[in-house]
């Protein structure tokens, strides 16, 4: 289990503030729906926590502990972009990242492989878009990681590789020992997949809660809550 | 997971070093082939002139290179995203670097006792004359000493074009100005440090090189005392250089 506390966290580029004074406790166990349209700061969120970014205020806590390499082991990060070593096959990927993660799990990871559709042997930069980023999920989900972080996981694929993803995020899922943040902007196709949401606008909090009760306060779906809640 | 690292490193980089090592055999063979046609000073003299001048801007190029396409790929994010101290990778890197460096070392030194006996210089010279008299146990001595010394200097130059690009990359704006900066500030400083340094680590005992001679046919050895201090200076230096790296690598730098 995981739990990640943002203190007051501020992060600037240049004169933008993309999170600012920013407050918040991601619970552990649970899927947590990151949302908002582009520049909310939900990436940089993402990013402070597998510590990719440093923040110019405030602390990221892990468990209590600030990034570094002792938190990133418990992180499996996906971001939005290819990150993948583009010279590398789909086994050298996972034979590379495997050396570095103790809780990796080879069998899920062949059992992904074959879910997902890509070919071993293949050459990572002659991969579709699509296969790239079906990759990037077996490589996040193969691991028995307590935090797994999904930045956009559906951009650019196409449907039927989106409901592939959405199905494995949710078939890997272990609610007695990982949390699954992720964020998206395109929130009808995964809505059912979240158990608790957090909207977030120019870097505050515009609403968090358990996505069940708040449709069942607000009487609306996530989607229609997103529209009310960046009109 | 260091192997892996630095297997990933060596095999992310074969293309360039294939390409650099191809080129050195083709210019070692095309100058086989012109051994007995053109004088062999000449050929000596050509064989030597590539290594002298592109190994060393190789060795500053790739430096800077293995890590500036991890950000120009965006596979910082895996880069910066493992587990790992970045001694794990920062000495991976630098040890891929060393391997092709030593991998033209070997081409070259292969090279060149071809090219001495196709022209016949190693008769003429290494046999007949002063070489002979020199003992195969001191060359071979001094030439393991002549090559640490050149590699060492390597691993510094390299260290500090490594250093000066990943401090660069905390800055957003004018990274190409910050990086050249501090690569000469790094070598200013590193020269005060072995200046200063070395009188503070005066008390150091000195090192002894037994230095050969030869005068009218005769070999002659003599010992010359070598004030330590600088070197440990220096060294004390590269060990300071290196521990910033990574602890820029691992505390500061972002994707």
């Amino acid at each position: 289990m995981a739990t990640v506390v943002f203190d007051r966290v501020t992060k600037r580029f240049g004169r933008v503030r993309a999170l600012n004074d920013l407050s918040v406790t991601i619970p552990s166990g649970t899927i947590l729906g990151l949302l908002g349209p582009n520049g909310a700061g939900k990436s940089t969120m993402l990013k402070l926590i597998a510590g990719l970014y440093r923040p110019d205020g405030g602390r990221v806590t892990i468990d209590g502990d600030v990034p570094s390499p002792k938190t990133k082991a418990k992180v499996a990060y996906l971001p939005e972009i290819d990150y993948l070593y583009g010279w590398m096959t789909v086994r050298q990927i996972l034979d590379y990242v495997r050396a570095f993660y103790p809780d990796w799990d080879q069998v899920r990871a062949e059992e992904l492989l074959r879910f997902m559709a890509l070919d071993p042997a293949a050459r990572v930069s002659r991969l579709s878009k699509g296969m790239r980023a079906r990759l990037k999920i077996v490589v996040a989900m193969s691991r028995s990681a307590p935090l797994i972080l999904l930045d956009e996981p559906l951009s650019g694929i196409d449907p039927p590789s989106r409901s592939r993803v959405l199905s494995a995020i949710v078939s890997e899922f272990r609610e007695d020992g990982q949390t699954v943040v992720m964020s998206t902007h395109d929130v009808a196709e995964s809505e059912n997949l979240f158990q608790e949401v957090l909207f977030l606008r120019e870097g505050q909090v515009a609403l968090m809660g358990d996505a069940d009760q708040l449709r069942a306060q607000r009487g609306k779906s996530i989607r229609d809550l997103f529209e009310e809640v960046y009109a | 997971m260091w192997w892996q690292q630095y297997k990933k490193e060596l095999m992310g980089n074969r293309t360039e070093l294939l390409f650099l090592l191809g080129f050195f055999l083709v210019w070692t063979l095309f100058l086989l082939s012109r051994a007995g046609v053109w004088e062999p000073a000449v050929v000596i003299a050509l064989y030597g002139a590539p290594p002298s001048g592109i190994l060393p801007l190789w060795a500053l190029w790739a430096s800077v290179q293995l890590y500036r396409q991890e950000w120009r790929e965006n596979t910082s994010y895996l880069m910066l995203s493992l587990p790992v101290r970045a001694r794990v990778i920062t000495s991976a890197k630098l040890a891929a670097l060393l391997t092709g460096v030593l991998g033209f070392a070997l081409l070259f030194a292969v090279g060149g006792w071809l090219l001495l006996a196709r022209t016949g210089l190693w008769g003429e010279v290494f046999q007949r004359h002063v070489f002979s008299l020199i003992p195969w146990e001191y060359a071979v001595k001094m030439s393991l000493l002549t090559g640490g010394a050149v590699l060492a200097a390597l691993v510094i130059v390299a260290l500090v074009a490594q250093f000066a690009y990943v401090f660069s990359r905390l800055f957003s704006r004018l990274q190409g100005l910050v990086m050249v900066w501090t690569w000469v500030l790094s070598f200013w400083l590193m020269a005060r440090v072995v200046d200063v340094g070395g009188r503070l680590l005066a008390f150091m005992p000195d090192f002894h090189l037994r230095l050969l001679t030869i005068h009218n046919q005769v070999p002659e050895f003599e010992m010359v005392t070598v004030e330590s201090g600088p070197l440990w200076a220096l060294a004390l230096f590269v060990a300071g250089l290196y521990t910033l790296l990574n602890a820029v690598l691992e505390r500061a730098v972002e994707v």
